[in-house]
């Protein structure tokens, strides 16, 4: 096992999903102010009018004093039309961006670090380094950097990001675009558009995992848990995600190839360790010991129904999965309680992804050389069970994410290439 | 208030020396309104159990309400903050911070601190904190709830992911593990919990001062003032009391789950009021209750567990609960759907 895979790693890819308002209609409920009795125009009273011209110069006053202080009326200097990435960038000035799902991930906090650690290695200031969270929410992600990049000098940023959906990964291009500057996106791409048709030059690379083909083996592994006879439910992520689709579609190969297994129900628990808890805790009471194991599409949600399973004295007897790699799953795969854990490394994504990104935009690596597979790949992922944690739960090997190591061979732990949006 | 509303206010004023279900006077109509809910909870329950009879076992009666301990405990905080007439927003941010700092006092995976029941303390009067704070800045510079409450949501939530540390602390205590996994007649600790707190806020609301001063000052905030009651204290008083609720919730979930998350409180803030506004507590406040609200918080529970036992597609689940819902509110809330008008 090689010692950047054991790194300490995550939680859950995406486990602080979207808020999802499980009781929309009650937003009608708090929103309904419009309800108020309206105010018309022309029949206000002089106070009214007053006070509204008081409220309004107010405003004005609150934000101009607001974007002095943010910078903003400093930032209206237009970019560059015809800036496409063509000009090295200065490493001693350079600032490179982190977009991230959210902060509280473990693994995205590993994907943060891997990406300082590289920087470090690389003889930049810690400053340099600007983390972003997106929640989840890829406007979000696109409006905090369109901020950031506009106080900038064009051509002197390197952006790392995951896009948080399809749908934002081509405005995040455009942006980089725009302002010059390199980019690697992570997780989220949607099929017609690839690195090497897209961006002029700024786009480095698309970097993501093959969930379904890691998702089967889990599955695998917990089947054979129960003799591959019997039933179990499944805890999904966030339906519409392409990459809780992508882990369900891996199961459903594995259960393709087992006919004695049965799925008995298959729920959606957001990404959430306790809805997870609640939804499996009621799996649990509908199926009894017809429950053989409990899939989980993340190990958030993978600890959730681990909880589950304690509270009804089956921990150890069903047995849970989990996905991401994060030590606390690690943990109840060593104490017997999980079957099995697909794993990746947040860590060497961050460093490698920084490695690659920054030696195109300094110009050691010519991009028109490189072939497609290069530029859009997955990396490795590990098949984590009881026979091989042990290694997982050491300690990571930060020295092995040094750009002197990786520049040998940026893709040496890739897998393939990316298939169709993943 | 206009002479329209003055009947309901009337109404409301006898409402105050009875809060719960259980009253004996009042119209039919008003009596309905107070049952209402309690009757179409007993109804679904019997529906369920005839069409799945997995669903009528005792093991899924502990189950849901095992389930439905925490909402209570956030429920009924809140209960006391809308029948001011007021919301609070910040729930799911308390229940995000109170769960970290919680996780990283007891014993746990990520330092070496051991604080037990200690931890537990600090993390409630955090949230107790909080809910002054949401209190003092709504009463004290007559800023609207909803959006001093909206600030506090982020500030909370922000605090969580600045405390969490790069690996989740797992927790280790097992007397605080014990809160989820002890059990008493198959209920776990957490929902006796909830039971006493429950019955401490009717008690409450019932028989004090504060209490009849909180459920006053939805309908009649102006005439207390004029009658020189310090509206202000008892204001903050009851957004302490939820912020506390809402801390005490998080810690239970951190329990439940065995750790700290920055996602502790993720969809707990509208099913809680959604359960306050179906058990018949009016947004404008001056009217509802606990029991109100302990019979909201069992409705949802058991829709979403009996769609789960009837096998109702995840996808089509959230429509029915929706729909479900404003069915629920329009038919027992019929005759106080003008006074739902305004928020405040």
């Amino acid at each position: 096992m090689r010692p950047v895979d054991r790194a300490a790693r995550t939680g859950s890819a995406r486990h602080i999903k979207h808020h999802d308002t499980k009781f929309p209609h009650i937003t009608l409920g708090l929103g309904s102010t419009s309800l108020l009795p309206k105010t018309k125009g022309p029949t206000l009273n002089p106070t009214i009018r007053k006070s509204r011209k008081r409220a309004l110069a107010l405003a004005s006053v609150v934000t101009a004093a607001i974007l002095t202080v943010t910078g903003c009326t400093s930032t209206l200097t237009p970019t560059d039309p015809s800036a496409s990435c063509a000009t090295p960038i200065d490493p001693k000035t350079v600032k490179i961006y982190v977009g991230v799902g959210a902060f509280a991930s473990p693994y995205f906090a590993d994907v943060i670090k891997g990406v300082q650690t590289m920087a470090k290695s690389l003889g930049l200031e810690d400053s340099q380094v600007i983390p972003y969270e997106s929640n989840f929410d890829g406007q979000q992600l696109v409006n905090s950097l369109s901020s950031a990049l506009s106080s900038d000098e064009p051509g002197n940023a390197i952006i790392l990001a995951d896009p948080a959906s399809p749908a934002f990964t081509k405005p995040l291009v455009e942006l980089a675009q725009e302002n010059d500057a390199r980019l690697v996106t992570w997780w989220n791409r949607p099929a017609e558009i690839h690195p090497w048709d897209t961006g002029d030059g700024c786009w480095v690379a698309h970097q993501s995992y093959d969930m379904v083909a890691v998702s089967k083996q889990v599955s695998q592994v917990l089947f054979d848990s129960f003799g591959a006879e019997g039933g179990l439910v499944a805890i999904g992520g966030v339906p519409d995600n392409p990459t809780a689709k992508d882990r369900l579609a891996g199961l459903q190969e594995a259960l393709a190839e087992n006919p004695g297994v049965t799925l008995l129900d298959s729920q959606p628990a957001n990404w959430d360790q306790t809805a997870s808890q609640t939804l499996t805790a009621q799996l649990i009471g509908k199926y009894g010991s017809e429950l053989k194991g409990v899939w989980n599409a993340n190990d958030a949600m993978g600890l959730g129904s681990l909880e589950a399973l304690r509270g009804a004295g089956l921990a150890g007897v069903v047995l849970a999965t989990g996905m991401d790699g994060s030590p606390n799953a690690f943990e109840a795969l060593a104490q017997g309680e999980f079957a099995a854990v697909g794993s990746y490394d947040g860590l060497y994504q961050g460093a490698l992804s920084l490695a690659l990104a920054y030696s195109v935009a300094v110009g050691e690596t010519d991009l028109a050389s490189l072939s497609e597979t290069q530029r859009a790949f997955y990396l490795e992922t590990s098949l984590v069970t009881s026979t091989n944690v042990d290694g997982f739960l050491e300690a990571p090997d930060l020295d092995a994410l040094s750009y002197d190591v990786i520049k040998g061979d940026f893709w040496a732990k890739v897998s393939g290439p990316v298939r169709v949006d993943g | 208030m206009d002479a329209a509303t003055l009947p309901d206010h009337e109404a409301t004023r006898a409402d105050i020396k009875r809060d719960g279900v259980s009253s004996a006077r009042g119209t039919l109509a008003r009596r309905l309104e107070n049952v209402g809910p309690l009757l179409i909870l007993v109804l679904m329950c019997i529906v369920l159990s005839v069409i799945e009879p997995r669903f009528a076992t005792l093991g899924n009666l502990q189950t849901v309400l095992n389930e439905a301990a925490i909402p209570l405990v956030v429920a009924s905080g809140l209960t006391l903050v809308v029948l001011m007439g007021s919301i609070d927003l910040s729930v799911e941010g308390l229940m995000a911070s109170c769960s970290i700092v919680v996780a990283l006092l007891v014993l746990n995976s990520s330092n070496s601190l051991d604080l037990g029941v200690a931890g537990i303390l600090v993390a409630l009067i955090l949230g107790a904190l909080f809910g002054f704070a949401n209190g003092f800045i709504h009463a004290r510079f007559a800023l609207p709830s909803l959006m001093v409450t909206l600030g506090t949501w982020f500030v909370g939530l922000g605090l969580a992911s600045y405390l969490f540390p790069g690996r989740q602390p797992a927790i280790q205590d097992a007397g605080f593990r014990e809160l989820a996994l002890g059990k008493v007649l198959g209920l776990s600790y957490m929902f006796w919990i909830a039971i006493v707190i429950v019955i401490a806020l009717v008690l409450m609301l019932r028989f004090t001062h504060f209490g009849r001063m909180i459920i006053a000052m939805g309908p009649g905030q102006a005439q207390l003032i004029i009658a020189g009651v310090p509206v202000n204290r008892y204001r903050i008083g009851a957004f302490t009391i939820c912020g506390t609720l809402a801390g005490l919730a998080g810690i239970m979930t951190t329990a439940q789950i065995g750790a700290g998350s920055a996602t502790a409180g993720a969809d707990q803030l509208f099913p809680a009021v959604s359960a306050v506004v179906i058990g018949g507590t009016l947004l404008t406040g001056g009217r509802g209750g606990i029991l109100q609200t302990v019979v909201g918080v069992l409705l949802l529970a058991v829709i979403s567990n009996g769609l789960l036992f009837l096998g109702v597609n995840p996808y089509v689940q959230q429509a029915v609960i929706g729909i479900a819902l404003i069915g629920i509110v329009a038919a027992t809330a019929w005759r106080a759907r003008r006074k739902l008008a305004v928020v405040k």
